[in-house]
């Protein structure tokens, strides 16, 4: 199964070879379809039906042993971060619109809570980026990290552009971290806004929820199609800008390396032959040049 | 040669103490973690130690496969003289580089991962084996220079015959190094400042870094001519720098011909830090030099040579910190600026290249033009006389 699916990554990226220079949009048109991971784990977050109470940034934090969420206990505040970090890999956030704003158009403001994580693209960009294949797209739909392998350019926090993986920076021997998929958080859910299966059957229950109550969603299943598709799945009832999620082209984001990566044999190939045959050229010249040299050397003195 | 090595003395002294300095404090970025010591977080991963040391390091050293061709493969004999600094200054710009990454790298013990682990998709990948299979080759481009120096006539003929593999291989590497430092930020169209951000970066590398690559052998020559003396004959240096309009020319063109064609020529007229960087960047680093050098008046005289190529030097490094810095600062929401520590540890790699420049330069046959070298046909029919040199 695993070889299936670097089998397609290689085809796609082969497909997109041939696109090669053209404009991103033309690029899209041309249409190499990515992996679909339609049967793998996908996870659908509903923010409409999320009531904000962090049960599954609780159980993330718990089943991944990660250090307490920060604040004082006794006595002052005790405040969830809102950002993901080493430390937390999963981060609820608020959005709240402008009062003044939705005042002027005479309704009440837009809010929305997010549930913010890795997306696990079907095609990674951390995956593509990572010298030494420490990042992997596993089977089950989750990117997986191996700190035994990454030698810690961070390159992947640089491609990512869900800006999703993080670094610590003050470690002796630094690891990337991020969401690993373990699900721990649709467990914890009490009120069904994560809902866990395969993606094919969560993408058509979010288009069908999208149908039956058009009034409470905004029309885009965020993940579907951005950069590939992911498998993490958003349903809003506020656009997916306003919450801060980038707005990324359905062509796979990978698409401008490849064909530059697979240009290599030949330009190998084609430099070895070019600056071979000037070689010749050039030893052919100075030979003969040489040769008439010795003849007028042998003519010259007498 | 009793007054060249009292000024070297002068020199370098504050060269070993800031190596020294430097040595501290990366010692110290080992002991506390990249955090500690530098200004890098999750939103501006890559800083001077990749920009400077790494991406203009690298472009400073193309004057090695840039000469090795010219002379070599074009058969431009007559500046054979170049080819050994240029070989020498390519490997330390190698060698000071891997210095950089490894001081960048959260787990540099496993540097050599890449090695086994592959990954051909990754830009990083291909640059990584193309740093340990090029710093090879300029090893083995050196070697020649200590053999003669150690008198070990067989070992020098040896390699003197397969030379030109070596310097085959060098230029095929050396392109796919240049360009695959481009291609690394083509994955960044989301970071990167739309001036700057183009599918086309690996192509604008590899040109930059063969003016950069001219500039810096003639900017060497009269830098050593001011120090040791052995001056070039002006015209020499003059004809090499008529190299260097088209491939500024070219460059240019491509830029302009790029922006067009993403629509993004408007941003040139806007009032923005990247916008000033941008267009500082080309006119003083590109458009100016490519356009005076035209002229003779300024090719052959060595002041206004000078001038030239030193902008041409300053625009390529520009450049480089600027698709790697400046041009990140906007999306990234906490901004950047080098930590005192990130600056001084550059400044201490850089201080311990002059410093074993200097000694090189005064302990092997460098400088000097030899009578023959480096061709397989050469080295046959002048075998004898390597030897003597
Ligand atoms: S969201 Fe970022 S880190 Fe997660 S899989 Fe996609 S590219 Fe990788
Ligand atoms: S930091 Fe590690 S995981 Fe990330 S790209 Fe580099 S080697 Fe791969
Ligand atoms: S556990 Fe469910 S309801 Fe609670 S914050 Fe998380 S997603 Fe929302």
């Amino acid at each position: 199964m695993k070889k299936l699916n670097r089998r397609e990554f290689l085809a796609t990226s082969g497909a997109a070879a041939s696109s090669a220079l053209l404009p991103a949009g033309e690029a899209e048109a041309s249409g190499a379809a990515p992996p679909s991971y339609d049967y793998a784990e996908a996870v659908l977050y509903d923010a409409t039906r999320c009531i904000g109470c962090r049960s599954c940034q609780r159980a993330c934090r718990e089943y991944n042993g990660l250090a307490p969420e920060a604040g004082e206990l006794n006595g002052v505040r005790f405040e969830m971060p809102a950002q993901l970090s080493e430390e937390h890999w999963m981060v609820l956030q608020v959005y709240r619109e402008e009062p003044d704003a939705a005042a002027a158009e005479g309704r009440d403001p837009d809010w929305s809570y997010l549930k913010r994580n890795c997306m696990h693209c079907n095609v990674p960009a951390c995956v593509s980026v990572c010298p030494v294949g420490a990042l992997q797209k596993t089977d089950t739909g989750a990117v997986t990290y191996d700190e035994d392998r990454c030698i810690g350019c961070r390159y992947c926090l640089f491609a990512c552009p869900y800006r999703v993986p993080r670094y610590e920076w003050v470690d002796r021997t630094p690891r990337v971290r991020k969401c690993n998929w373990n699900r721990a958080c649709v467990r914890a859910c009490p009120v069904g806004a994560l809902t866990g299966g395969a993606r094919a059957k969560l993408v058509a229950e979010a288009h069908e929820r999208i149908e039956e109550r058009p009034d409470r969603y905004v029309d885009h299943v965020y993940g579907e199609h951005e950069g590939g598709g992911t498998s993490y799945l958003i349903l809003a009832g506020v656009g997916h800008d306003k919450l801060a999620l980038p707005s990324i082209s359905p062509s796979v984001r990978s698409s401008y390396v490849d064909p530059i990566m697979g240009s290599l044999p030949g330009w190998i190939v084609g430099m070895g032959l070019f600056l071979g045959g000037l070689y010749q050229i050039e030893r052919r010249r100075r030979e003969r040049e040489s040769m008439r040299n010795g003849e007028n050397d042998g003519e010259g003195p007498p | 040669m009793k007054v060249t090595s009292l000024r070297n003395l002068d020199v370098r002294l504050p060269l070993s103490a800031l190596v020294a300095i430097g040595f501290g404090l990366a010692l110290y970025r080992f002991y506390g973690g990249l955090g500690v010591a530098t200004n890098l977080n999750d939103s501006f991963p890559w800083g001077l130690w990749i920009g400077f040391d790494m991406l203009c390091g690298i472009a400073l050293a193309a004057g090695g496969f840039v000469l090795a061709g010219t002379v070599h493969v074009f058969g431009l004999k007559k500046y054979e003289p170049f080819v050994r600094p240029a070989i020498v200054t390519a490997f330390l710009g190698y060698l000071l580089a891997i210095i950089g990454l490894t001081l960048d790298l959260g787990r540099p013990w496993a540097i050599w991962h890449p090695l086994i682990m592959w990954q051909p998709h990754s830009a990083l990948f291909e640059v990584a084996w193309c740093v340990m299979l090029y710093t090879t080759v300029l090893f083995l481009e050196f070697l020649p220079i200590v053999f003669e120096k150690l008198r070990w006539s067989g070992a020098l003929r040896a390699i003197q015959r397969v030379t030109v593999v070596f310097v085959f291989a060098g230029i095929i590497l050396s392109t796919m190094h240049q360009s695959s430092l481009g291609s690394l930020f083509v994955m960044m169209g989301h970071r990167l400042h739309s001036l700057w951000f183009t599918p086309m970066l690996p192509l604008l590398f590899l040109v930059s870094a063969v003016a950069v690559g001219l500039a810096m052998v003639i900017f060497e020559a009269l830098i050593s001519g001011l120090i040791f003396g052995h001056r070039h004959s002006i015209r020499l240096l003059g004809d090499l720098a008529q190299a260097l309009p088209p491939v500024l020319g070219i460059y240019i063109g491509l830029v302009l011909m790029d922006l067009n064609a993403r629509g993004v020529l408007g941003l040139l007229v806007e009032n923005s830090l990247e916008s000033w960087a941008f267009k500082i960047e080309i006119i003083l680093g590109f458009f100016l030099p490519g356009t005076l050098l035209l002229s003779s008046a300024v090719r052959y005289n060595r002041m206004k040579l000078f001038g030239c190529v030193l902008a041409v030097i300053v625009g390529v490094v520009m450049n480089r910190l600027d698709v790697s810095l400046v041009g990140m600062l906007a999306t990234s929401p906490t901004g950047y600026l080098p930590s005192w520590i990130e600056i001084l540890v550059t400044g201490g790699v850089v201080a311990g290249g002059l410093l074993v420049l200097s000694v090189m330069n005064q302990a092997l046959p460098i400088a000097k033009p030899l009578p023959r070298t480096s061709f397989a046909t050469d080295a046959t029919r002048g075998g004898g006389r390597a030897g003597h040199a």
